[in-house]
């Protein structure tokens, strides 16, 4: 509801958000991958998610990152020759979290190399699959006692044809096919 | 796009709302179930509570 509603006042968590930044001290790490300098610098930083992007300029002393979880971005932006940090923290309310909780996966389409780096985006992934694993097995079950059903077979026919339409409906007239 | 999430959540609240329902009224599923029920909204919670924080 919040997803779809985005203009309901309580749901327009984006206007209720807090920002902090700040400047830290760093040491320039000594691994050499884009990922594993991110961690690095988290965990002198004392920031726990799922690095988002990473970028560096030409000389490599100019390295940015983004961490996201559940209702907190943090942006760093760190000199690493400078041995400095600067934090940008976005804090949404509860209605943001519930919302960015529908869309996080830890995965991106536009960057298929991109993979889950934070061991709780795992789980929640794995807790996704097992839902979408669920709602088949409800699906199956149901369709299974529908059919063993025999007085509620022709009314059943009639809503599963209706819900097999309306979703192929759907599927065209937003243009997944 | 908003009326498939709108039927998307509504169906959700329905199979919620049916499946506790079928739950209470099943008296020997009640104990099973309150175990699902117990350890889901459990393991759900502090998956949450983790990721936020």
């Amino acid at each position: 509801m919040v997803l779809n509603h985005g203009k309901w006042p309580f749901a327009d968590f984006w206007l209720a958000r807090a920002e902090q930044t700040s400047l830290q001290p760093i040491t320039r790490p000594a691994a050499t991958g884009d990922l594993a300098i991110a961690q690095d610098l988290m965990r002198q930083l004392g920031i726990s998610g799922e690095v988002n992007r990473t970028e560096r300029n030409v000389a490599g002393d100019e390295f940015s990152f983004q961490v996201i979880r559940p209702g907190r971005t943090t942006d760093v932006d760190a000199n690493l020759a400078g041995g400095s940090a600067g934090l940008k923290d976005v804090r949404v309310n509860a209605w943001g979290i519930m919302s960015s909780l529908h869309h996080f996966t830890g995965v991106s389409m536009d960057d298929p190399d991109r993979g889950r780096d934070w061991w709780l985006t795992r789980v929640w992934s794995l807790a996704m699959d097992a839902v979408a694993f669920g709602l088949i097995i409800l699906v199956a079950s149901g369709l299974y006692l529908w059919w063993r059903l025999e007085k509620r077979r022709a009314r059943g026919l009639a809503i599963l044809t209706f819900g097999t339409i309306s979703c192929v409906f759907f599927l065209f007239g937003l243009g997944f096919w | 796009m908003g009326l498939g999430f709108r039927c998307d959540s509504v169906s959700d609240l329905f199979l919620t709302a049916t499946g506790i329902y079928l739950w209470t009224i099943l008296k020997a599923e009640r104990r099973v179930g309150l175990i699902f029920l117990g350890s889901g909204m459990l393991s759900f919670v502090l998956i949450v509570v983790a990721m936020v924080g």
